[in-house]
């Protein structure tokens, strides 16, 4: 059974289309090439349909903040998880 | 009270000296809604207006407590229809003229920052709704719509950050470093909106006052001067503003967001939006644009795309209508959303062409960014011919100049 870290890895490679996507918890939105404004809700509609989790409106905007990243954002799913 | 003034320096020297002086918390609250108060005073015109705003707290305070109590998801929609019907019936807009009877505007009602009020308690609503707001009482919710430095033209802070000031109170002494840059801010933006926003809006009557036939160089730098001197007024009067009130805030201890970021070097009609009035667009982003685009992207996967553009022109067209009640408004956000949809399409269609690595060599050019920037600038300025006045008026201008070139 895949991590939750495998499967948001998968996630991503699917919504910016880059099978060679690996993802670190340093990376930001800046460092992920078509991480957009649309790309970001499309990446936000894939994580909540492949771990069935919800995201507040409040909180889609705040994964994608400047200084914010991918170990911000694994946190927030990590926690919707438990 | 105007905002660039020596009044508005001693009131702000007053507020900031007294809040200061109080010991704890409780009374820093109390003094700062009663301050607020003031400040609302010589701004509201009569009676009518008291009592719209009163109800407007009142009732969207009511439909908060209701929908945290009752947690009945129609509550939503039904209070965020009822807010802005009122809304839009106590700004005017122009086409309830031809909606409902004269004497409906019999009493003239002006609710200063309602605008803002709207959006903020829209962010509430739906971030209470979703548990992601922090306790929201009638004091704090009240403060923070009449809050005096955000309460005429922004910036539009989100209540969570408000909440965090509101908590604190912080009843140490100001800190010397921190106080000076607040007084250097508020004195920067009052040199902005007294010197250079007054030059420019100079500039910008004397060339509006003449459009008749005269020689055609004559004309072009007539029409040039009263093209680009509206929008360095506007950023001037603006950003000055907003540089006195986040500086105002910023000697109580309130931190406020950001809303420039030179705007006018952007490379495109989306960076332009997320450089200009950033709180407003992050706002428009949050709670139109998101989430009306995740609700339909999810019913109609395949159609993703158009969507997007289809919904990046919405967004921006209702930004232009909620800046004012007339038709030129209604232009100037459809001109921006066609720009913004046409650029989100463009910009799809270089990934597609260029690749990954192309796309990386195309945004690293400095040529190709300069012509961006010009070709952003000019696409703004002309759009702001439609802010500036009002639509028949540009369309005269726009048709004075236009017959004598072609």
């Amino acid at each position: 059974m895949l991590n939750v870290r495998d499967r948001l890895q998968d996630i991503f490679r699917t919504v910016f289309v880059d099978p060679k996507l690996v993802l670190n918890d340093k990376m930001t939105a800046e460092d992920v090439d078509g991480w957009d404004s649309l790309a970001h809700i499309n990446l936000i509609i894939a994580v909540e349909r492949g771990l069935g989790i919800k995201f507040a409106t409040a909180e889609i905007s705040r994964t994608k903040e400047p200084g914010r990243n991918i170990g911000d954002f694994l946190q927030i799913v990590e926690n919707k998880l438990r | 009270m105007s905002v660039c003034s020596i009044e508005m320096l001693l009131f702000i020297a007053a507020v900031a000296i007294t809040f200061h002086l109080f010991p704890g918390r409780i009374q820093r609250r109390f003094f700062l809604s009663i301050t607020n108060v003031a400040f609302l005073v010589p701004l509201v015109p009569n009676p009518q207006s008291w009592a719209c705003l009163v109800l407007f707290i009142g009732g969207t305070y009511g439909i908060l407590s209701f929908s945290r109590t009752y947690r009945w998801w129609p509550l939503i929609p039904i209070g965020i229809c009822t807010t802005i019907a009122a809304f839009v019936i106590i700004k005017r807009y122009s086409f309830l003229e031809y909606a409902l009877p004269s004497s409906i505007w019999k009493h003239v009602v002006e609710v200063v920052g309602l605008s803002y009020m709207l959006f903020k308690f829209i962010h509430v609503l739906v971030d209470q709704w979703q548990g992601q707001l922090a306790p929201c009482s009638f004091m704090s919710y009240t403060t923070y719509q009449l809050a005096f430095f955000t309460l005429l033209a922004g910036p539009i802070q989100r209540y969570n950050d408000f909440h965090r000031f509101w908590e604190e109170m912080d009843p140490r002494p100001g800190d010397i470093r921190e106080t000076l840059l607040a007084w250097n801010r508020i004195l920067t933006g009052m040199v902005k909106m007294g010197l250079f926003a007054s030059l420019a809006s100079f500039a910008f009557e004397r060339a509006g006052l003449n459009f008749e036939p005269q020689p055609i160089a004559k004309l072009l730098s007539r029409f040039a001067i009263y093209l680009y001197s509206y929008p360095l007024f506007l950023y001037f009067n603006f950003s000055g503003y907003t540089d006195v009130v986040i500086g105002s805030a910023g000697l109580l201890g309130c931190v406020l967001p950001e809303n420039f970021n030179r705007p006018y070097v952007a490379r495109n009609v989306h960076d332009y939006w997320n450089r200009w009035h950033m709180s407003l667009t992050f706002w428009i982003r949050d709670y139109i644009f998101m989430a009306s685009y995740k609700a339909c992207a999810e019913l109609f996967s395949s159609w993703q795309k158009l969507i997007g553009y289809g919904l990046i022109f919405l967004s921006l067209a209702f930004a232009g209508v909620w800046h004012g009640a007339t038709a030129n408004f209604a232009v100037f956000g459809a001109i921006h959303g066609l720009g913004a949809g046409a650029n989100q399409a463009y910009a799809d269609a270089l990934k597609k062409m260029l690749g990954r690595s192309g796309i990386k060599r195309y945004q690293e050019s400095r040529w190709i960014r300069c012509v961006a920037v010009l070709l952003t600038f000019n696409f703004v300025c002309f759009s702001l011919l439609f802010f500036s006045t009002g639509l028949e008026r540009t369309l005269e201008i726009l048709n004075a100049v236009g017959s004598q070139l072609f």
